[in-house]
């Protein structure tokens, strides 16, 4: 499943090994093609954990991690940032971002 | 002096193909998406025994997680998902990962069960009032529907603008276009140097273009766009819709009293907000939205019944 994260329990949400969040945001077409195909890796792939926030209802987020378009996937390996990628994706191309988290030495 | 048009092609006369009047949801659609509903209520069993689809969750010599999808070809991960299949929990193997050779043991294998598609499933994705397949099936038409005939309405009214483009004469005054290109041109290139994208990079050969080259050629490549705005601004007069230096005025107000200090704080220059290169955005931008309405209202006559 993907969790969708809240400014208040956004913290929360990075508390596991592997973790994405998907900073999408209102009226954004990429967003919108992205959408499916991220549910579709939550649902395939467990072990990662698929969070997305909305950063035009919680701008605040986005100002903290200087977010300048959307969509923005953002991957983290225990709390820390280590890969980013800009823009809507489809399936085969979200697997190319996720195998840069998931094996990088 | 304005550029005009002579003579704006009669889009209503188009031909507009079968495919883009449908609209209704389809049989194939539904049982898709409830195909879709039992992916997303699918249950995780641990399983002994490693095989395509399953995921697996490994520790690399150093005790770090190491999960693998066999079947799922991550870039670097292939090898290491074909060694996985037939594995069982607790074995150990050597593999490639990346460029690196790694040793991995299986601690955990989770294989995907979905859903079947019943009445049970239905009531877990708590739709209000809805707790039975066949409800679903209305519900889904219901909810999809419109946002279909709209979406096909959408399409049918590109086809209207790409035509229009085309085959519409106008009457170009060469000043006019210099000036439009000009300012949009300016306002692309000060915007790729603020966000760190090159303008001088050539699309072809190596050597650099300097700043006015550069700049000559982002004007060049406005003048697409200016054909477009013509017709849009005759079309938009058309229907009475005429955007003034007075409603740039308010829109530059409102703007300023919502994003004001954001923008202040992120550094931007104010003064941009209310430049020529905005006044010109924003005329294009009206203009737009109300050919895109009108072309739009006109296409709802094409769709089917």
């Amino acid at each position: 499943m993907v969790y969708e994260a809240t400014a208040a329990n956004y913290d929360e949400q990075l508390k596991a090994e592997f973790v994405v969040v998907d900073f999408y945001g209102d009226h954004c077409g990429a967003c919108v093609y992205l959408a499916p195909f991220y549910q579709e890796a939550a649902n395939d792939m467990p072990y990662i954990r698929f969070v997305k926030i909305n950063i035009s209802q919680y701008p605040e987020i986005g100002k903290r991690y200087r977010i300048k378009g959307v969509p923005t996937l953002k991957f983290f390996r225990n709390g820390e940032e280590v890969h980013e990628a800009l823009g809507g994706r489809d399936r085969e191309m979200l697997n190319a971002e996720l195998a840069k988290m998931l094996y990088r030495e | 002096m304005e550029s005009t048009v002579k003579n704006l092609y009669d889009y209503l006369s188009s031909e507009v193909p079968l495919e883009l009047r449908k609209w209704h949801v389809t049989e194939e659609e539904t049982e898709e998406a409830l195909a879709l509903l039992g992916r997303d209520h699918a249950s995780r069993n641990q399983v002994e025994s490693a095989q395509e689809g399953d995921a697996l969750l490994c520790r690399d010599a150093g005790d770090r997680m190491v999960p693998l999808y066999p079947g799922r070809r991550l870039p670097g991960a292939e090898e290491a998902e074909k060694s996985c299949v037939g594995r069982r929990v607790g074995d150990k193997f050597v593999c490639r990962l990346g460029d690196r050779e790694v040793s991995l043991r299986v601690e955990e294998i989770l294989r995907l069960e979905f859903h079947p598609v019943n009445d049970e499933l239905i009531r877990l994705a708590g739709i209000p009032g809805v707790s039975t397949v066949a409800e679903y099936r209305i519900w889904y038409a219901g909810e999809n529907g419109p946002k279909k005939r709209e979406r096909a309405a959408r399409m049918i009214a590109r086809e209207f603008l790409e035509a229009v483009e085309e085959k519409t004469e106008l009457s170009i005054d060469p000043e006019e276009q210099a000036a439009w290109c000009g300012v949009r041109g300016k306002m692309i290139y000060d915007a790729m140097v603020r966000e760190g994208c090159d303008p001088h990079i050539p699309e072809e050969g190596t050597e650099l273009l300097d700043d006015e080259e550069a700049l000559a050629r982002i004007v060049r490549q406005q003048k697409r766009f200016y054909r477009r705005f013509v017709i849009s601004r005759h079309m938009a007069r058309q229907g009475g819709c005429e955007y003034t230096r007075e409603q740039f005025r308010k829109d530059v107000e409102k703007h300023l009293a919502v994003y004001g200090e954001e923008m202040k704080e992120m550094g931007y220059d104010l003064a941009e907000v209310s430049s020529e290169a905005s006044f010109l955005m924003r005329m294009e931008s009206a203009y737009d939205n109300y050919v895109a309405e009108l072309l739009i209202k006109a296409a709802e006559q094409f769709l089917e019944d």
